[in-house]
């Protein structure tokens, strides 16, 4: 019997490249955890309510503990590894340390040796490997996938719907119910590992960093060395002064050890405070982790290519060749653009986007995307049709507008003729103040990309200059 | 018998004369008025013009001081930022002297090139806006000479509007729609400003006068009209003076 190569992808017909999550592994983790601070910094409102429920649950613990309730405070800490994410630091297994009792515990004793803390509560559970010495960037990527355990199998149920992979009903435990502030255990529609049949549950690309955008070393190198020189300095002014070295003054030697530092902070939260209050105004600095991806960025370019090259124009291949754009447009654009789900019917189901992503860079021209056309989302209408007609470049502008945003993207098989051009240059024209931008992108133009993407340029880049060149155009 | 009816002949033939010379008089008044009419209007449209000219005049010096000086602080600023991007605040002026430049500055083909700038998320880099700011300058240069040479297309339609309306003043003053007034009587019509010697010929007697037979071989509107390219007045000037040598008589047969 063969081997499984424990680092080969846990699903195996698909590339990192071309997908929104990140692909398990067969035998051991994929060296990333969930950085919280990527969902608080986020401009999308599904996020920001998945930040919003790990501080309430954390939040809710730690006034537990205050009231003395320790019995709830256990519960509310309770935070298992969750082994179905497949990310940790763990080199040997999929199984981490098994540390959720050791870590409850810590979390308690972290809280009853800070009042501060007790008083303050988090304002991001990150803090907490400032405040606990045995707290680490595993532990906080534990807490937020047992708190967010319920949005990770949504997550997962919508993937499988749009890659087709397989589903079944497993059981899953401990997934957070944020209305009861309670756990629950129950059976979900997952994918499982064919190597020991273990539910799986993807975690968005967008989420995951190697270490959190807050982390203990950051905090030791900018804050707290910083702080203890200045005590120093204080010190030796003192000594100086008095020229007397008392017993107390020898607390003024340097912590070396994680437990002297978190002796300090739990005694000044203010310096955890400053440290936090910086690390949220360089949040643009704050990027998803991407060099996790080994596979080979060029042969991908070249399949990619090849598979676009194999769709056949025409209502029949319509599918493929969406699902084949969406490939393409993960591989271009991920992390940058995230979520991106085919088949996007409105509320009211009568109007059908074919690909809508969200626009959650940090990149300028995105970020300037975002603000000038107003919305987070980005539509992309792929035409598998060898000539682009006048209706469907209407229908692209009808469905432009406030739920939308008003720049969207036509994936078309070639080059649009003048009178698609100057149609989409009328509707700029003709929706003054609220100017819709309709953008094209050829067979030939995406191949170019693809080429790009592969030689290390930026697709984004090139879609900057793209809109330029459509902005100065209709000038 | 036959002397009656000879008489009564002589009496029609003199009557259908007169009539015909009324008829005649009539349609000479009637074109008359017209060619006052549009010689009126073109003086206002003209003088309207003119004033349009020398405030685009007025505009394009400013504007060219602004952007000499815009100029020179990006020139400065440029030597040892080459890759740098240029504030959100330079890029609004650079692209607000683009945009007034093309509205001062018609039909320049390299200033239709030059574009807004589009940051789209990033501002452009200083030679970017140095080398655009440096092709606005030249053509406001260019545009200059331009403005200058329509102005005076513009002064000259108006000279040749004010020389046709004080001729037909002076025809009407005089209630003789076929009285030819000399230049002099048209200067002094005008208070000695300019006329347009382009419509007078000179007489036996030395004198010049109007030449209506040539006004009236015109297309008026368009010989006024400030619209006109260069080209086409001359070829307007070259037409006319061909068919002035035509002795074919068009009072009936004129444009008007």
């Amino acid at each position: 019997m063969n081997a499984i190569d424990p680092r080969a992808p846990l699903l195996p017909n698909l590339s990192q490249y071309e997908v929104d999550f990140v692909i398990p592994r067969a035998g051991v983790d994929v060296p990333l955890g969930i950085d919280p601070f990527l969902l608080f910094k986020s401009r999308d409102s599904e996020f920001l309510e998945l930040h919003k429920v790990l501080l309430d649950a954390f939040n809710a613990g730690i006034a537990a503990v205050r009231r003395g309730d320790l019995n709830v405070a256990r519960r509310m800490f309770d935070f298992p590894e969750v082994s179905a994410v497949g990310l940790g630091y763990t080199r040997k297994s999929k199984r981490g340390s098994g540390v959720g009792t050791y870590l409850t515990e810590l979390i308690l004793e972290t809280l009853a040796g800070s009042p501060a803390l007790q008083e303050r509560g988090v304002r991001h559970v990150e803090e907490m490997q400032l405040l606990s010495a045995g707290v680490g960037p595993d532990r906080i990527s534990d807490i937020a996938a047992n708190l967010l355990k319920r949005f990770l199998i949504e997550y997962t149920q919508r993937q499988c719907a749009i890659w087709d992979l397989p589903a079944k009903s497993t059981p899953i435990s401990h997934i957070y119910d944020p209305s009861a502030q309670a756990w629950e255990d129950s059976y979900e529609e997952l994918p499982v590992s064919p190597v020991d049949g273990s539910p799986i549950l993807l975690v968005p690309r967008r989420f995951v960093r190697v270490l959190p955008w807050i982390n203990y070393d950051d905090f030791l190198r900018t804050e707290f060395n910083p702080y203890l020189a200045a005590r120093r300095e204080v010190l030796s002014r003192s000594k100086r002064n008095t020229r007397v070295l008392g017993a107390g003054e020898q607390g003024g030697s340097e912590p070396t050890a994680k437990q002297d530092v978190v002796t300090v902070t739990r005694g000044d939260i203010g310096l955890v405070e400053r440290y936090v209050r910086s690390r949220e105004q360089h949040r643009a600095d704050a990027k998803p982790a991407l060099d996790y991806i080994d596979d080979d960025a060029c042969r991908e370019a070249e399949f990619l290519k090849s598979k676009l090259g194999n769709v056949v124009p025409g209502r029949e291949s319509a599918g493929q060749y969406q699902r084949t754009v969406l490939e393409i447009l993960n591989y271009l654009f991920n992390p940058d653009l995230i979520d991106g789900q085919p088949e996007v019917r409105t509320i009211d189901g009568t109007e059908r986007r074919d690909i809508i992503f969200t626009n959650d860079s940090d990149e300028s021209f995105w970020e300037y995307v975002r603000s000038a056309h107003d919305g987070i989302l980005l539509m992309f209408e792929a035409k598998n049709t060898e000539d682009l007609d006048l209706g469907a470049v209407n229908q692209t502008a009808t469905y432009l507008g406030d739920r939308i945003g008003r720049l969207g993207v036509i994936v078309t098989r070639k080059t649009p003729t003048l009178a698609i051009t100057r149609k989409i240059f009328s509707i700029w024209n003709d929706s003054s103040p609220n100017r819709k931008v309709i953008l094209t992108l050829s067979d030939a133009e995406l191949y170019d990309l693809l080429d790009l993407r592969c030689q290390g340029g930026s697709p984004t880049k090139w879609m900057q200059a793209h809109y330029r060149k459509f902005r100065t155009s209709v000038q | 018998m036959t002397q009656p009816k000879s008489d009564q002949a002589k009496t029609e033939a003199k009557s259908a004369r007169k009539l015909r010379k009324d008829a005649a008089a009539a349609a000479l008044h009637s074109r008359r008025s017209r060619q006052m009419e549009v010689a009126k209007a073109g003086i206002g449209r003209l003088q309207q013009a003119l004033r349009d000219v020398r405030s685009l005049s007025a505009r394009r010096e400013m504007l060219s001081s602004h952007v000499e000086g815009f100029y020179q602080e990006i020139d400065k600023l440029t030597k040892g930022k080459a890759l740098l991007e240029v504030t959100p605040l330079m890029v609004d002026q650079a692209n607000d002297i683009i945009r007034d430049a093309k509205q001062i500055v018609a039909g320049d083909t390299y200033l239709d090139r030059i574009k807004e700038f589009v940051p789209a998320g990033d501002n452009p880099v200083y030679p970017d806006v140095l080398v655009v700011v440096r092709g606005v300058r030249q053509s406001l240069e260019r545009g200059a000479g331009e403005l200058t040479r329509l102005r005076s297309r513009i002064v000259d339609r108006l000279t040749k509007c004010k020389t046709v309306a004080a001729v037909l003043e002076l025809c009407f003053e005089l209630g003789e729609d076929d009285a030819v007034p000399s230049k002099d009587e048209i200067t002094e019509k005008l208070d000695h400003a300019a006329i347009d010697s382009s419509l007078l010929y000179e007489a036996e007697d030395g004198e010049e006068y109007f030449d209506f037979e040539a006004l009236d071989r015109l297309n008026l509107e368009q010989y006024l009209s400030e619209a006109v390219e260069e080209d086409d007045v001359s070829r307007i000037d070259n037409q006319r003076e061909e068919e002035g040598d035509d002795e074919e008589d068009t009072e009936e047969h004129g444009n008007l």
